[in-house]
């Protein structure tokens, strides 16, 4: 019964919890404008790279040119997918500290949707990451790459579950929280060791066993390394599907359970 | 019919004992610290009870007991039939809590912003929010505020709006937690008469801890006195009064100095023509008789013990 009723309201605050998450996003017109040109920059500065390392050579971690800004399109579109909720993973510290999530647990919501509809950076994700996306896309030669529909479909369920252990592990990091009212540390390392490094190299770069290893045991690889092997049809979709999607709702039973006896211990922070 | 009932509540937090930055991390010794210790009271449904005490008595801890936000260590809360620490719909949709020093609100946005989110929580009709939020806005004289930024607002303006929040809804049980800390006294005055009728208007239980004897005098029914984590007085304002009403208050004025005053009185504040002791009733007419006989005495003013020395007595015995 509370389920049902958890669910509905779920439901019934998506799009006002959206809304909410774009007023406060608007709330200053001039708010990060200077992120979006240093995204822009960077992202220049990410293709002339790809650039020089391929005047000298056509085959890089057994990825050609092509393949490599494919990947980097997999890292970067990860990355903007992520930064939707990098507001909240990095604000929990205060919501915990400062209080306000007791003001937000006496309200009849399910606690986690109603964090990541109301804490979302939706127009900035959008904002700074289409225009660099757009910039790489242009410099592909798709006929170049060996992409079809079966891996593109793969490439989709391995990517979005990529992205929801993603989202797990970094949410685990920044609810530790509840119990230790700073976690603003452990989230940058959890985001740095598992997130920006694994964006960095492609699947195929590491060491067979070391690669699977890696991918599998920290499975925040799987969103960039794996999932860009798999559409380019460099490893079989078909099993990579399977273990991801196995992987995800293992990450996410064990999140829930964590984060809700996090929950029970959360003694409020402040008086 | 009673509506909270809480039954040996106790709730102690382990609390670090700091000693030095290793020994902390690979020796942690942590100490028991009683927040709350085994306490027992009900409140019917409509009734106003205050909960007060001095600052590290345990309102506060109890408030978050009783509404959810922490699990005790022992005892047993029954709110409307539900258990609060199992925060289900049902129960979070029947309580408001009201925090002075914490805001619901976003800093950036403008209260109705804030609230239209909230409509949809509760799922409240919005002919009915609309005219809810309409009368809560005169009554409490922010009608011109739901479109400014939180951050632009007052302190007692934004309390205001807090109050608004929490009880759009129009809940059962309405938990406030010094809700007119730092504010003016017309501000006090506006929320304090909302407080006041609330409980005729919706029948909402309300359960408030204050330090402002004022507030509680004039919105409470009941007062419980917390000290230490235990309660020493569970009683309505008039039994709490009548418990010492059998001393009084005895004001002078007089036109000469008022000195050498007997030691038998136990003066409770002295100036130099104005003096207050405290006497017990029956010696009150003698000690009216000393002062009128022995100074030029221009007003006596007779008057209880104040409900706020009362209190502090209370915490100090």
């Amino acid at each position: 019964m509370d389920f049902k009723e958890k669910f509905k309201t779920t439901l019934r605050i998506i799009v006002p919890g959206i809304k909410y998450s774009i007023q406060k996003e608007t709330a200053y017109v001039a708010n990060n404008i200077g992120n979006t040109f240093s995204t822009f920059f960077y992202t220049l500065a990410l293709v002339l790279f790809i650039d020089i390392i391929y005047t000298n050579t056509d085959n890089f971690a057994n990825y050609s040119k092509d393949e490599m800004l494919i990947f980097t399109v997999v890292g970067q579109a990860g990355f903007y997918a992520l930064f939707i909720f990098y507001n909240l993973y990095s604000n929990f510290d205060n919501i915990v500290r400062r209080g306000q999530l007791d003001m937000i647990l006496v309200k009849p919501i399910p606690i986690v949707p109603y964090l990541y509809v109301t804490q979302m950076n939706l127009i900035q994700s959008l904002r700074d990451g289409v225009i660099p996306i757009l910039l790489i896309c242009t410099k592909i030669e798709f006929t170049h790459v060996n992409i079809t529909i079966g891996s593109f479909i793969w490439f989709l369920i391995i990517f979005l579950a990529g992205l929801i252990i993603a989202n797990c592990i970094h949410f685990l990091g920044a609810s530790s929280s509840l119990i230790t009212k700073a976690s603003n540390k452990l989230f940058w390392t959890i985001h740095l060791v598992f997130f920006k490094s694994s964006n960095k190299i492609p699947f195929e770069g590491y060491k067979k066993i070391f690669g699977k290893v890696i991918h599998l045991f920290f499975p925040v690889f799987l969103l960039t390394g794996i999932s860009s092997s798999v559409l380019l049809n460099k490893v079989n979709g078909c099993v990579y599907t399977f273990l991801s999607i196995i992987i995800c709702i293992a990450t996410v039973i064990v999140s829930n359970i964590v984060f809700n006896t996090w929950l029970k211990k959360y003694s409020s922070a402040s008086s | 019919m009673n509506v909270i009932s809480v039954k040996n509540l106790t709730k102690a937090f382990k609390v670090l004992q700091k000693k030095s930055l290793l020994k902390d991390i690979f020796f942690p010794k942590y100490q028991n610290i009683v927040a709350v210790n085994g306490i027992s009271f009900k409140v019917e449904r409509g009734e106003s009870v205050a909960l007060l005490g001095p600052n590290g008595a345990g309102k506060t801890t109890i408030i978050k007991m009783l509404t959810g936000l922490i699990y005790p260590s022992s005892g047993k809360i029954i709110i409307n039939g539900h258990i609060p620490s199992e925060r289900k719909t049902i129960f979070l949709k029947e309580i408001g809590l009201v925090m002075g020093n914490k805001g619901g609100m976003n800093w950036d946005l403008t209260p109705i912003q804030s609230l239209d989110l909230l409509q949809k929580i509760y799922d409240i009709d919005r002919a009915q929010f609309e005219k809810d939020i309409s009368n809560l806005g005169k009554l409490l004289d922010v009608t011109e505020k739901f479109n400014t930024p939180v951050r632009k607002l007052s302190l007692g303006e934004r309390m205001k709006m807090e109050i608004v929040a929490s009880i759009i809804h129009r809940p059962n049980i309405l938990f406030l937690d010094e809700p007119t800390i730092g504010l003016d006294i017309l501000s006090k005055h506006n929320i304090r008469e909302l407080l006041r009728n609330l409980p005729k208007l919706y029948k909402t239980t309300l359960i408030l801890t204050s330090h402002d004897i004022d507030n509680v005098e004039k919105i409470c029914d009941r007062i419980i006195i917390i000290s230490k984590g235990t309660i020493i007085f569970n009683g309505t304002i008039k039994e709490l009064k009548h418990t010492f009403s059998q001393s009084k208050i005895l004001t002078i004025t007089s036109q000469n100095k008022l000195s050498n005053v007997p030691s038998k009185y136990r003066v409770v504040e002295k100036d130099t023509k104005q003096i207050k002791i405290e006497t017990p009733s029956e010696k009150l007419s003698s000690a009216i008789k000393y002062f009128v006989d022995n100074y030029q005495v221009l007003d006596i003013d007779i008057s209880s013990i104040p409900l706020e020395e009362m209190v502090k007595r209370y915490f100090t015995s």
